[in-house]
């Protein structure tokens, strides 16, 4: 029976189909690749996280390694300062003479308990001494069980002072043992403290 | 990615150009394979993808075995012609005499028969995914209508010298 060319193709194609086992080749050929294959929007997702999380994580540890290496040296400067025990130029234990000798600082010292006497510690008098090249506040004190302390007060660049760490309360600073001496380091109020003390 | 009508639907496609379910099958295979590995950026696209990377599988394949039938396959005559694709629809024929006239006809003939006939393309859409011009597609569709009329009239004359 005639028929139009476009009908018979439609009829000659309709009886072309895949059987069972090709189908079920094809859908798990389908299947197998959706575990390790990706949407290309979604692969170039991942590729952006993982650039941003190589960049953060770069950053930190970049951060990290400088703030370490940053604390480690003024630890160490603090603590052979400490240890040379440097005549004082101002000896009180009024804090308030002591602070008022200090009239070339670029910031003002800050009343501490460390150095108010509140713990029973008893304040011996200060001296100018400088925190990486800047000028800054060294303050010694007589513990209660009689060893020497320092508490060291200054200000860094404002990046350098980024990396020290800021204190909440009940929170500890930097802690190092350098040479016997135990040195904390923190900040406060954009005033970098260094304390140096013998081991209880 | 591929629902069994997609895969129904590509095998035909495979089917209809390489004229033997085996073939076809196997063409399709390494096509989806293909597909799966680079997806399309657009989903939604993803039969004329698929289309594409099966008729470029099938170049391919068919380049490799250097057959005659290939240098025909890339056979483009640039004629501007008036016929439409639409052209083909006049054409009356009986199931066996299409049987018989498929096996005669050249690869990008039963290509361009199955798109317009199956899957409803225009000359344009054909044009398009066949990367040729559309007065290639148009001067291929008027010799093969003339051939598919004088195959038609050549079996008719046949059956009544029986």
């Amino acid at each position: 029976m005639k028929q139009s060319l476009k009908s018979a193709l439609i009829k000659k194609f309709s009886k072309i189909e895949l059987n069972e086992s090709q189908l079920t080749q094809l859908i798990d050929t389908d299947l197998a690749d959706v575990g390790r294959s990706y949407n290309p929007v979604v692969k170039q997702l991942l590729v952006c996280c993982s650039i941003v999380l190589m960049l953060v994580f770069g950053n930190y540890s970049y951060q990290s390694y400088s703030a370490h290496n940053l604390l480690d040296s003024i630890a160490n400067e603090m603590v052979n300062n400490h240890l040379k025990q440097k005549p004082l130029e101002v000896k009180s234990d009024d804090i308030s003479i002591v602070l008022n000798y200090f009239t070339e600082l670029d910031f003002n010292p800050l009343r501490v308990s460390g150095i108010t006497g509140v713990n029973g510690d008893q304040l011996l008098g200060a001296r100018y001494c400088s925190i990486k090249g800047v000028t800054a506040a060294q303050f010694r004190i007589r513990n209660a069980d009689g060893t020497l302390a320092s508490l060291y007060q200054g200000v860094l660049p404002e990046k350098q002072l980024n990396l020290i760490p800021k204190l909440k309360s009940g929170e500890q600073g930097s802690v190092h043992n350098i040479k016997g001496v135990k040195v904390e380091i923190w900040r406060n109020k954009g005033v970098v403290f260094v304390s140096v003390a013998s081991h209880d | 990615m591929f629902t069994k009508e997609n895969l129904n639907k590509l095998y035909r496609y495979c089917y209809a150009l390489c004229d033997d379910r085996t073939d076809a099958f196997d063409l399709l295979q390494a096509s989806v394979e293909k597909c799966l590995k680079q997806p399309p950026k657009d989903i939604k696209a993803l039969q004329g993808y698929a289309f594409r990377t099966i008729r470029n599988t099938f170049i391919d394949s068919v380049r490799s075995k250097k057959t005659r039938e290939s240098e025909e396959f890339d056979e483009t005559v640039h004629v501007a012609l008036d016929h439409d694709i639409r052209s083909l629809e006049s054409v009356l024929i009986t199931q066996t005499e299409l049987e018989v006239a498929w096996s005669k006809l050249f690869k990008i003939e039963r290509e361009i028969l199955f798109l317009w006939a199956v899957e409803g393309y225009s000359t344009s859409e054909v044009a398009n995914l066949l990367d040729k011009p559309k007065n290639s597609i148009l001067s291929i569709v008027h010799r093969m209508r003339a051939r598919l009329i004088n195959n038609r009239d050549t079996q008719l004359v046949d059956k009544k010298k029986l």
